[in-house]
């Protein structure tokens, strides 16, 4: 697995404009409407109204925080143990071998049988952490290896040199340089872990998940409120990612402000 | 202790870069190596250093010794601040102290740099990079300090001042200095400190 670059989106490209979005959900409407039945094609009001109809109830916010706890939960564990464990192999080759048939076979194997798997070990509950763990591992873990790989042999020449501490060196050099593509991971593996994490919970049916909710749509064909559901998935992962990123960001900014 | 070379060997491929090169570098004077492009200039900081292993011969007197540097490039971390590259060499507690802290104002102000401490060293023009490299080597807890052309890319009025600054932080310390410039050597060393490389290989 190639990382994911670290540069910066080129301006224009990859930004989200409203009147693309406008276009997009009057096509939607468009397409509902000529199709004629919700059951098949909800129209984007019908979600809406749905939406506005579940949000004032307490089941639905505690449905976002039980799957959004387990879900980040899965994530941030991923992180912390990515950055780690990417660290230690670039620092010894064995760690680095040694991990390397095990994230081969979690980026190979499908989703579905992780969580199936996993089901037999574990309750429900927690599956929804365990999945999100093992999706966004090898994103971070590849791309912070790949980032410490990319450290200026030169820069660590002169550390030598000066016989810089461990810890300068850390903060002075490798940080600044890894940050970049341990963001880049982050920002990815933040989309992948709520599409595994509620796939997760759609098979395990945890009870109070998002995950039920989507199968209890599912089973009863109410497809407005699949729809919706969806869009609480969409929006509480790019709340996530921004907030998250938004603190990245603002660490590295002191970082480089010191 | 005086740093002794003797009888050192270095070659790339078939290609011999020094061949029993023998010199010597006393202790508390500054020493300028001259001489033609590609002769071994950089090379022979370089085995000195201890960044390249000599084909034979040997350097006496560098042993444990703290050593400190201006690389031929200016080797500064991109996205920090020219401070935070002054300060990452040092150790702690120096690092955080307010005496450092004001040496190292002091270094900025009088190699024309006051308003690039806090300033990313990606915007800074190659001089002021040159400059910042150079002091963080000055300002750094050295025994040795060696110099690879470290004024070059600097104007003259800025050499001058430059110059001026590393003589003074230098004085009775031991410093190994590479140089294209004759003005500089003499400037640095002085005429008896100056080594022309291509006589003694």
């Amino acid at each position: 697995m190639t990382s994911i670059s670290a540069d910066k989106k080129k301006k224009g490209g990859g930004t989200i404009r409203l009147w693309a979005v406008l276009f997009w959900l009057l096509v939607w409407q468009g397409a509902s409407m000529a199709i004629g039945q919700e059951i098949l094609l909800v129209s984007p009001l019908s979600v809406f109204l749905k939406l506005f109809e579940l949000a004032p109830t307490g089941e639905f916010w505690q449905s976002i925080l039980f799957s959004s706890l387990r879900i980040l939960g899965g994530f941030l564990l991923s992180a912390g143990a990515g950055a780690v464990l990417a660290a230690l192999s670039a620092k010894c080759r064995r760690v680095e071998q040694l991990l390397a048939p095990a994230v081969l076979a979690v980026k190979a194997v499908p989703v579905a049988s992780f969580i199936i798997l996993i089901l037999i070990w574990i309750s429900s509950r927690n599956l929804s952490v365990c999945i999100s763990f093992l999706m966004v591992f090898p994103v971070i873990y590849t791309n912070t290896l790949n980032g410490i790989r990319k450290i200026d042999g030169e820069l660590l020449e002169m550390a030598g040199i000066f016989r810089m501490s461990s810890w300068a060196r850390f903060w002075y050099l490798s940080l600044p340089q890894v940050m970049p593509y341990f963001r880049a991971g982050c920002s990815v593996g933040l989309g992948l872990c709520w599409k595994a994490g509620t796939a997760a919970e759609v098979i395990g049916i945890p009870d109070g998940s998002i995950g039920e909710k989507l199968y209890h749509a599912k089973v009863y064909l109410n497809t407005s409120e699949l729809f919706a559901w969806t869009l609480v998935i969409i929006l509480v992962s790019l709340l996530f990612e921004k907030l998250f990123l938004a603190v990245l960001d603002g660490l590295t900014g002191r970082l480089e402000r010191m | 202790m005086a740093i002794q070379i003797k009888n050192l060997s270095k070659s790339y491929g078939d290609h011999p870069v020094l061949t029993g090169f023998n010199a010597e570098f006393p202790e508390g004077k500054t020493t300028c190596i001259m001489g033609a492009s590609g002769i071994g200039k950089t090379t022979l900081l370089r085995l000195m250093m201890g960044l390249e292993k000599p084909d034979g011969g040997e350097i006496l007197g560098l042993a444990g010794k703290k050593l400190g540097a201006v690389f031929q490039e200016d080797r500064l971390c991109e996205t920090l601040t020219a401070g935070a590259n002054v300060r990452m060499v040092q150790r702690q507690p120096e690092r955080s102290s307010r005496e450092f802290a004001a040496r190292m104002e002091e270094g900025f102000r009088r190699l024309g740099l006051e308003d690039c401490i806090r300033q990313k060293t990606s915007e800074l023009s190659g001089g002021m990079r040159r400059r910042v490299a150079l002091l963080r080597a000055l300002l750094s807890e050295y025994d040795v300090l060696f110099l690879d052309e470290p004024f070059k890319g600097l104007d003259e009025k800025t050499r001058e001042q430059v110059i001026a600054y590393t003589k003074e932080s230098c004085r009775g310390r031991t410093v190994i200095c590479v140089t294209h410039d004759r003005e500089e050597a003499l400037a640095l060393g002085g005429e008896d400190r100056i080594l022309e490389l291509d006589y003694i290989v």
